[in-house]
């Protein structure tokens, strides 16, 4: 009996034959083919060597020990985030509830390294801002910009948009109501000082009346791309809230939240220094 | 999926295994650590064979370990841990691509231009085992990225063409296609 299986065919189908995914007619067929010819029984010899080798590769290993780095990252205090879900509770800042369970924290390291960062962030923007805004109004402001960082990082003292405007001397222009972000959504953290967000809102409400006030001196083209951009910058903080709600934990966008409202300070920091046009 | 199972026998999930899951999960940073000890070299092996660069695959093991206590209370116990942590090193890993800069995607994506097994010099840089491993082992450093993909998870982790295409977004006889140019570039290598 010939064997009616050419080389090509055998190459053809060889994908599948490893797979085991053949009828049993062509597998034989193969099977006769590969016992009957050196160059394709070698081929197939090989490529089982390999499909069995690859199972038997052993473990390697770091050249260093990972675990200095990764307990280092699991120990930077990430935001809490109060989300439908689940309640995060800070008991006296020790223990955080979440899905029904009880998960301790470092929170006292947590809440101190937060309060810098936001204390941090609100004297290096608020000092830009007060600059902005009295370069705006050409006049003074009644309250220095340490004197603003102060007031907002009192846990009794929490600002919320008019308070910060009225705090930078700037309480004629309304306050900034972002389209897309009802208040009711807010994301803050589970403690009574101000949130993340309540000190990016108090900024960006800041440099929105810079802006506001700055606006018919600027090109109207540069004004509606710059709108354009925030709105763009405010669909990503909601997407980021939304997505938060259903994962309080993840990192990525806790980050990716921050980050979005920190593009969106720097971003009406620039709208607010923009040359008049002429 | 030989090799998973190898994994799973391998790695303890039941008695001190599964009592430091949900201590880890409690948020016990010792029972974790112990997680990783037991687990990190499977992690940082398919980490290395996915990238072929020790650096890279230690940074990513990393982040396997960040993510994953993260992501502990998500841990249902519907499969082992160990499952779970391979599943998502290879998130990780896949994500990690995705994210990186557009020009050395590019290449990466382009085997073809790449030229096969010619084109990637990187190799793990670390200790390989003896014989026709080793030269499998170094092999597989010089495959074109997207057939190494494919044969690391398929034919080294075990995991099933459908699994695989879902991961990285293409079609199951896009994935066994590779596998197979994997397989013969690999044969050439090895027969040089």
């Amino acid at each position: 009996m010939t064997n009616p299986m050419t080389c090509d065919q055998f190459a053809d189908q060889l994908a599948e034959y490893l797979e085991h995914s053949l009828d049993a007619t062509t597998r034989v067929a193969m099977e006769t083919h590969a016992s009957s010819c050196d160059e394709c029984g070698a081929l197939l010899a090989d490529l089982r060597k390999i499909q069995v080798g690859a199972t038997k590769l052993p473990e390697l290993e770091p050249t260093r020990d990972l675990w200095s780095g990764i307990a280092a990252r699991i120990e930077t205090p990430v935001v809490e985030i109060k989300g439908n879900g689940g309640t995060v509770e800070l008991d006296g800042g020790t223990v955080e509830r979440w899905n029904g369970g009880t998960r301790p924290r470092a929170n006292r390291t947590s809440r101190v390294w937060i309060g810098l960062a936001a204390a941090g962030l609100v004297v290096s923007t608020a000092t830009i801002t007060h600059e902005m805004t009295k370069r705006s109004m050409g006049t003074s402001t009644p309250a220095s910009a340490v004197e603003t960082a102060s007031i907002q990082t009192r846990p009794d003292t929490v600002t919320h948009s008019a308070q910060a405007t009225q705090i930078a001397g700037i309480d004629s222009v309304p306050p900034f109501h972002r389209s897309t972000v009802p208040p009711s959504s807010s994301t803050r953290l589970a403690s009574s000082k101000p949130s993340i967000e309540q000190t990016y809102d108090v900024e960006i409400n800041r440099l929105r009346a810079v802006l506001e006030r700055r606006r018919p001196q600027l090109d109207s083209a540069t004004v509606a791309v710059v709108e354009h951009n925030l709105q763009v910058i405010d669909d990503a903080i909601t997407q980021c809230k939304r997505a938060l709600q259903k994962d309080p934990a993840s990192r990525f966008l806790i980050e990716s939240l921050n980050d979005a409202f920190d593009t969106k300070v720097q971003l009406l920091r620039t709208a607010a220094t923009l040359p008049s046009a002429t | 999926m030989a090799a998973l199972a190898i994994f799973e026998a391998t790695s303890p999930q039941s008695g001190n295994g599964d009592s430091d899951v949900a201590r880890a999960a409690a948020g016990d940073r010792s029972a974790f650590e112990r997680l990783y000890r037991e687990n990190v070299n499977r992690v940082f092996s398919l980490c290395a064979r996915m990238v072929t660069d020790r650096d890279r695959a230690e940074e990513l093991t990393q982040d396997v370990f960040v993510r994953a206590w993260d992501k502990l209370h998500l841990f249902r116990g519907e499969s082992s841990f160990s499952t779970w942590l391979h599943r998502l090193t290879v998130n990780v890993v896949l994500n990690a691509r995705k994210s990186e800069g557009r020009q050395r995607s590019r290449f990466e994506e382009n085997d073809e231009e790449a030229g096969g097994m010619d084109a990637l010099p990187g190799v793990v840089g670390m200790p390989l085992p003896p014989g026709d491993l080793l030269d499998l082992e170094d092999a597989i450093t010089k495959l074109p990225p997207g057939a190494r993909r494919v044969f690391v998870l398929h034919d080294v982790e075990g995991y099933k063409h459908e699994e695989i295409a879902d991961m990285l977004g293409v079609t199951s006889g896009a994935t066994k296609a590779q596998l197979h140019r994997a397989r013969l570039l690999l044969r050439e290598a090895l027969n040089r």
